[in-house]
């Protein structure tokens, strides 16, 4: 189970990108958050978003009709 | 040897100095836009860059230059202006980022209806949500005094919102020449 989960469906480009850095923010080193989103260009925007910061995606899965990734936060 | 110790320690702090000036002209993970439009459309993708940019880590500035600035004025605001051409520069200007054109396909100010109807559908924040939106994300909004003071505005007119200031080009390529990434918008 994640430690947070954050709902940004419906929401496009930058909004689920915003409300995700700041919701990772409350959370601890080693915590992970679980994303649920519409947006088309979710994938490839948290890949670099994570890959900015040094945090992990561990898991992207299809819903039905949304996408989930579950995200380890790695450094404060 | 050839060096005595006043000259090594005097080498040694030459160095320190070079290696401070070096920090403080380091670069940074900066972006940097330069807003010389009004239009409702380039302020959108400026502002949709400036926040994402924000999320991502980057440290943002805006530089409102020239016809940029008009996006930032209060609606209601009524200043007392000097000079006739400046007084007609006001009143013609878009007061605020509910008066602007589009770019293209502004139809006599249809275009920014219908760009705002769409946005609204497609759940994709407004321009005034997006300006809200940086001022949290501690994006830092910078107005080009020089054209702002030719153009007839002033400083009572413009929006609240954090980080604002007032300032030159010196400060702006300042800011700049520490960022990989800057835009002229």
């Amino acid at each position: 189970m994640s430690d947070l989960v954050l709902d940004v469906k419906g929401i496009k480009c930058p909004q689920p990108i915003i409300k995700l850095s700041q919701a990772m923010k409350t959370l601890k080193v080693g915590q992970t958050i679980e994303v649920h989103a519409t947006d088309p260009v979710f994938k490839p925007d948290i890949e670099a978003w994570t890959s900015r910061f040094g945090h992990k995606i561990k898991e992207f899965k299809q819903a039905n009709g949304y996408v989930v990734a579950i995200i380890q936060k790695m450094k404060d | 040897m050839d060096l005595n110790m006043n000259e090594i320690s005097q080498k040694v702090s030459e160095l320190e100095k070079e290696i401070e000036s070096l920090k403080a002209n380091a670069q940074q993970d900066g972006v940097s836009l330069i807003v010389f439009s009004n239009s409702l459309d380039k302020l959108i993708a400026s502002l949709i860059i400036a926040t994402g940019a924000a999320a991502n880590g980057f440290n943002v500035c805006l530089f409102f230059t020239f016809w940029g600035i008009s996006a930032l004025r209060k609606d209601s605001a009524k200043v007392k202006k000097t000079g006739l051409l400046t007084q007609m520069f006001g009143w013609m200007l878009p007061k605020g980022s509910n008066q602007l054109p589009t770019s293209q396909m502004n139809f006599m100010g249809i275009g920014p209806v219908l760009i705002k109807k769409i946005m609204k559908d497609k759940q994709i924040s407004s321009l005034e949500e997006l300006i809200e939106t940086a001022g949290d994300l501690g994006v830092n909004f910078k107005i080009c005094e020089m054209s702002m003071d030719l153009l007839g505005m002033k400083a009572e007119e413009m929006i609240n919102i954090p980080n604002l200031e007032y300032v030159g080009v010196s400060s702006f390529l300042n800011i700049a020449s520490k960022g990989k990434v800057s835009l002229f918008i």
